[in-house]
């Protein structure tokens, strides 16, 4: 195998895992050096050409090197996105459900036309010796992502975490400050972010073509509530830890008895787990909002609590005076995750399943491809949120979903919550991301973390 | 005999707050957590202690501590107290961990520690700096990480004192343990103590994250004076460094910084070269500027084509003559990267630039020209469109009036006319009918539209009039309508043979009127055929009245001679959900050439009037149409649904 005259084979910038001792490697070298030493990780079998498609196969030293944790059903959708990048192998998957572990590594065997994909229980060490995995993609559910994100990045890797990122406003800071501290590169997964008709609302905001945007609406989910559930389902006799390591899938989470029906997704509405119904689509449609109206780095400073068991109605307003409108249900929406932005000038309306968003006037829509074109000849940022993710693995420029972006959302879903669990207005300072005057409020911003995955 | 009464308060006090957890939270009483503190002291089950334990973590006070504190070596139990404890602010919790701290081990040891943490408690210090070379690698990581979180120069101390023996198990840990002691130091105003530990970890064998992290922390802490440093580390070779350095520039702000990175750009790899441009980029600096020029026009493809894709994110027009020159360079991939920077490049300057290209470029830069004076949405440039839809080079022509479909608006629509009307060859005059097509549907008042083009059509030459009568029936309407009617008796056979094409391809229903007249008594039978299909076709459309479409397929039906004219009459009548459709239907399940889409009719009729409301009404004489098209039909899959349907017609109707 011959050297690269180069290393940007593809015109970017490539990424390699430095060994500890900090010598200068190529990522060829080390991957050389790690096979031949005694009792190193088992490097995966390079990958045929033929699975990276004939035309501009990418040799290994470029290929960023993918691992998964908790990938579930969405985080399966997540890695059938990722597979088919020509320039991601992705080499090994680490659950706690053994059923799981085996249905992952069963697409990615079959992608790759071989049984190379390596399977782990254990967390920490899956992190400890896999160091040659560049990036990992995080699909645990609510309760796993934050801790899960900071523990990889610790250990080097950048990362892809699915949403809501964070369980409490302490977890965001957490995964803010590690990112930072490693120089890790991290990719929430709001991928609306990257698609071009919720770009193309945002950048009719961005270009003032609805003149001063006074009211922007945040779509949250129609199924359960912003009330949470504290009861046990009845105890059920642990499996093997082979099949499901039950301390693990609880990780941080306060222990209960094991139920089949937690691990087989029915954790939702419960508050050690869930993030409610705000935080199901709030995790998008308030990111959403907040990049677009200008807030991606701020969390709205009014709560006004709404009477009712879901935050539907609910209006927060953000340093910039701007109202986001919590709505629940299909008023404003005819599919899901919708956001909702109106001006002086306009209005413009999106959620998934729409042909072209729509807005107040046709005429807005002229310029639909100009300015999706114009937003990623100015960013570099494609209309795909895990192509995003691996370009900036490579450039190690921030992504669009960032941790400051996914932190300050999280905030405001977060917010919203404790408004709606304590049961009245709140005010919330985001630079000291404290709420004004409310104690008992602060409380709620950090929840202890159960030992040993307290980060 | 032993009181109930412990036994009944017991229980109030579980119903009260396994009720309170689940309710809406109250503001806190003092009550309130004297009752949250009796379950904790009572024999309550688990699930309710830690419930009130969550409680307490909102509204716990003092008198919590030592209740809480009691359940600390609990191994059920030792977590929720943590959880209760961890918020209440008051120094007891922190004297409570630290008391646990000495007795506990293992998975409950970590756990306190790590409450510890996040209270950041300076008096437990010596404490966890007597742990980090613990047997316990979990409780030394957790003690390291401890420290970090208090910050203070004696837990900095300590992980100094305790690195040099570290073990490779523990090493990360007691890095971050030093990286949060670092930033710590930095929030307290002590660049110095914080530089002695990022100094420290640069140095040493560590795991590259943390390398990268302590030469950021390094850099960031010195501000201008570690511009050497991050000059040294852009020229370190080991592009995790690189990496790290470049990122760390975009955490300092400032002209120098800029002038650092764009001085060093030409001596960097190619690796490097991208990045920095990437960093200069972002930071949209005009001193960044003349290096990102000279990227932009020489080089390596790679760090060429970077520089051009980040002239629109700069903005400066002063990048236009490299762009301009870029756009005929002969590696086509820089010729396409600086056309689409200079689209997404803003400023009137760019306009100008483009118009010039427009008015003296060589053939392939005018067309260029064109191409980006629609992909900026220049509509201050129709004017110039409309003197290029002139040129004598046809390609340019047609690209100018394809451009003008997408830019202009209803005010020129007269100049559209009059190009359309001038247009010699099929080429040009196609291209005019879209652009004139375009601009008409774009159209706010669309009646006015039409009204503009009907008044050409008399006096235009019959290719002409042809293009304008699709036109006229892209834009649909009553007055678009009748000058299509109209046109059907003219005496130019291309155009009678447009109007009628146009009418057949009408799409709203009040053509059908038209159609059907025209099925009947067209002049040829090709005008028929055409006229009869687009009546058809409007029978089936969905959103008619039901009514409306059967009227209008019985009214059909001894117009449809051919196989083909019946075979739509039979798709417009599987639509329509009545038994007499059934009937209309039924006399081709007879019919060799049709019996196939006759069948297929049957069952899509049966099948929605099962579902109706009147499905028992109409059952029993659903019965025979159905069995006739199980028989006649050759698809299997038909035939079945057609033996299903004709079961479930017969239960209903009550027939065995």
């Amino acid at each position: 195998m011959s050297e690269p005259k180069s290393l940007c084979v593809v015109g970017r910038a490539s990424p390699f895992s430095v060994p500890s001792d900090g010598a200068s490697f190529t990522r060829r070298q080390f991957l050389k050096r790690a096979v031949l030493a005694a009792g190193a990780v088992a490097v995966p079998c390079l990958v045929p050409g033929s699975a990276l498609g004939l035309n501009g196969a990418v040799p290994p030293s470029e290929r960023i090197i993918l691992g998964g944790m908790g990938v579930g059903n969405r985080g399966s959708d997540d890695l059938r996105w990722m597979l088919p990048e020509r320039d991601v192998q992705f080499v090994a998957i680490c659950d706690a459900k053994k059923s799981q572990r085996e249905a992952v590594k069963r697409i990615v065997d079959t992608k790759y036309g071989n049984t190379d994909c390596a399977m782990y229980r254990d967390m920490r060490e899956f992190l400890a010796t896999r160091t040659d995995i560049d990036a990992l993609l995080i699909a645990t559910g609510d309760r796993w992502h934050a801790t899960a994100a900071t523990m990889a990045m610790r250990a080097g890797k950048d990362v892809y975490s699915e949403k809501p990122s964070s369980m409490t406003i302490a977890e965001g800071q957490a995964v803010v400050a590690t990112a930072r501290r490693y120089g890790r590169i991290y990719q929430t997964g709001t991928q609306r972010l990257s698609e071009d008709n919720f770009t193309f609302a945002n950048e009719l905001l961005r270009t003032g073509r609805l003149g001063h945007v006074h009211t922007v609406r945040a779509h949250i989910a129609p199924w359960d509530a912003a009330e949470m559930k504290y009861n046990w389902l009845p105890a059920q006799p642990e499996p093997p830890k082979d099949e499901v390591d039950w301390d693990q899938w609880l990780g941080p989470c306060p222990w209960r008895p094991y139920n089949s029906a937690y691990v087989r997704g029915d954790w939702r509405g419960y508050y050690d787990f869930h993030t409610s119904c705000i935080g199901e689509w709030g995790a998008h449609t308030f990111a959403q909002c907040q990049v677009a109206i200008g807030a991606a780095n701020t969390s709205a400073v009014e709560y006004g609590y709404v009477n009712n068991p879901t935050g539907d109605g609910m209006v927060t307003v953000f340093p910039n005076g701007v109202k986001m409108v919590l709505s629940r249900g299909d008023q404003w929406w005819h599919g899901s995750c919708g956001v909702r932005y109106e001006g002086t000038e306009g209005w413009v309306s999106v959620a998934d399943g729409y042909a072209r968003p729509e807005v107040s006037s046709p005429a807005l829509l002229a310029d639909f491809s100009k300015l999706v074109k114009d937003y990623m000849a100015r960013t570099e940022r494609p209309m795909s949120h895990v192509r995003n993710l691996f370009d900036c693995v490579k450039s190690r420029r921030l992504t669009v979903a960032n941790p400051e972006v996914m932190h300050r959302s999280m905030s405001t879903v977060h917010a919203a919550n404790i408004c709606m669990w304590l049961k009245r207005d709140m005010k919330y300072d985001p630079v000291k991301e404290e709420f004004v005057n409310d104690a008992e409020a602060n409380r709620l911003r950090t929840r202890a973390q159960r030992a040993p995955w307290i980060i | 005999m032993r009181s109930i009464l412990p036994i009944l308060t017991t229980g109030l006090l579980l119903t009260w707050a396994s009720s309170s957890v689940a309710a809406s939270p109250q503001p806190a009483t003092p009550d309130q957590v004297a009752k949250l503190i009796a379950v904790l002291k009572s024999d309550a089950s688990q699930k309710d202690k830690a419930d009130a334990c969550r409680e307490l973590a909102r509204i716990g006070t003092k008198d919590a501590v030592a209740p809480l504190a009691a359940l600390l070596p609990d191994e059920q139990l030792s977590h929720m107290a943590r959880y209760g404890l961890e918020t209440i602010p008051d120094p007891s919790v922190d004297k409570a961990l630290r008391d646990a701290a000495g007795r506990l081990q293992g998975r409950l040891l970590v756990g306190v520690i790590g409450s510890i943490g996040v209270r950041r408690d300076p008096k437990a210090v010596s404490l966890l700096a007597n742990l980090l070379q613990v047997p316990d690698n979990d409780v030394a990581q957790a003690a390291a990480r401890a420290l970090g979180s208090i910050g203070k120069p004696s837990a900095a101390k300590a992980l100094l004192r305790a690195m040099p023996g570290v073990s490779a198990a523990n090493q990360l840990a007691f890095c971050e343990g030093l990286l949060r002691c670092a930033e710590a130091a930095t929030a307290r105003g002590n660049p110095k103590e914080a530089l002695k530990i990022y100094d420290y970890l640069r140095e040493l064998s560590v795991p590259h994250q943390v390398r990268t992290a302590a030469w950021r922390g390094a850099i960031l802490t010195r501000k201008q004076d570690g511009l050497p440093l991050l000059k040294q580390a852009l020229h370190s070779g080991q592009f995790p460094l690189v990496q790290a350095a470049v990122r760390t520039a975009q955490e300092m702000p400032g002209q120098d910084v800029t002038r650092l990175l764009a001085n060093e750009l030409g001596g960097l790899s190619t690796d490097a070269q991208i990045l920095v441009i990437q960093a200069l980029t972002k930071r949209a600096d005009d001193a960044g500027l003349p290096a990102l020029y000279t990227a932009a026009r020489s080089g390596e493809e790679s760090v060429r084509l970077e520089a051009i894709r980040a002239f629109p994110q700069i903005g400066s027009p002063l990048v236009l003559p490299a762009l301009l020159e870029s756009l005929q360079d002969a590696d086509h991939k820089i010729a396409e990267a600086a056309q689409e920077s200079l689209a997404a490049l803003p400023g009137k300057e760019a306009d100008a630039a483009i118009m010039q290209m427009l008015a003296n470029g060589a053939p392939a830069r005018r067309l260029t020209a064109v191409e980006l004076i629609a992909r900026r949405r220049m509509t201050s440039a129709i004017p110039a469109l409309f003197d290029a839809a002139a040129s004598s080079d046809a390609k340019l022509r047609i690209a100018a009036v394809q451009k003008l479909g997408e830019l202009a608006g209803p005010d020129q629509l007269p100049g559209l006319l009059d190009l359309l009307a001038r247009q010699g060859s099929a080429e040009d005059l196609d291209a005019a009918e879209q652009a004139l097509g375009a601009v008409s549907l774009r159209a706010a008042d669309p009646a006015s539209c039409v009204g503009q083009v009907e008044a050409r059509l008399a006096q235009s030459q019959p290719a002409q009039k042809c293009a304008l009568l699709r036109v006229l029936g892209a834009m649909g309407g009553a007055k678009a309508l009748a000058a299509v009617r109209a046109a059907v008796n003219d005496p130019n056979a291309d155009v009678h043979a447009a109007a009628i094409r146009t009418l057949g391809g009408w799409s709203a229903v009040d053509a059908a009127d038209d159609l059907l007249e025209l099925a009947k008594t067209g002049g040829s039978p090709a005008d028929k055929m055409i006229c009869l299909r687009g009546y058809l076709r409007l029978a089936g459309q969905a959103d008619l009245p039901l009514d409306r479409r059967l009227t209008m397929c019985r009214q059909a039906v001894p117009l449809a001679q051919k196989d083909e004219e019946k075979r739509l009459l039979l798709a417009a009548l599987g639509g329509i959900a009545s038994l007499e459709a059934l009937d209309l239907v039924a006399p081709y399940l007879d019919d060799a050439g049709t019996k196939e889409e006759a069948a297929s009719g049957t069952v899509d009729i049966s099948g929605k009037l099962l579902e109706g409301k009147d499905s028992a009404k109409a059952a029993p004489k659903l019965v025979e149409p159905l069995d006739k098209a199980a028989q006649v039909t050759a698809n299997a899959d038909l035939a079945k649904r057609a033996k299903d349907l004709r079961d479930q017609a017969k239960s209903k109707a009550g027939v065995k």
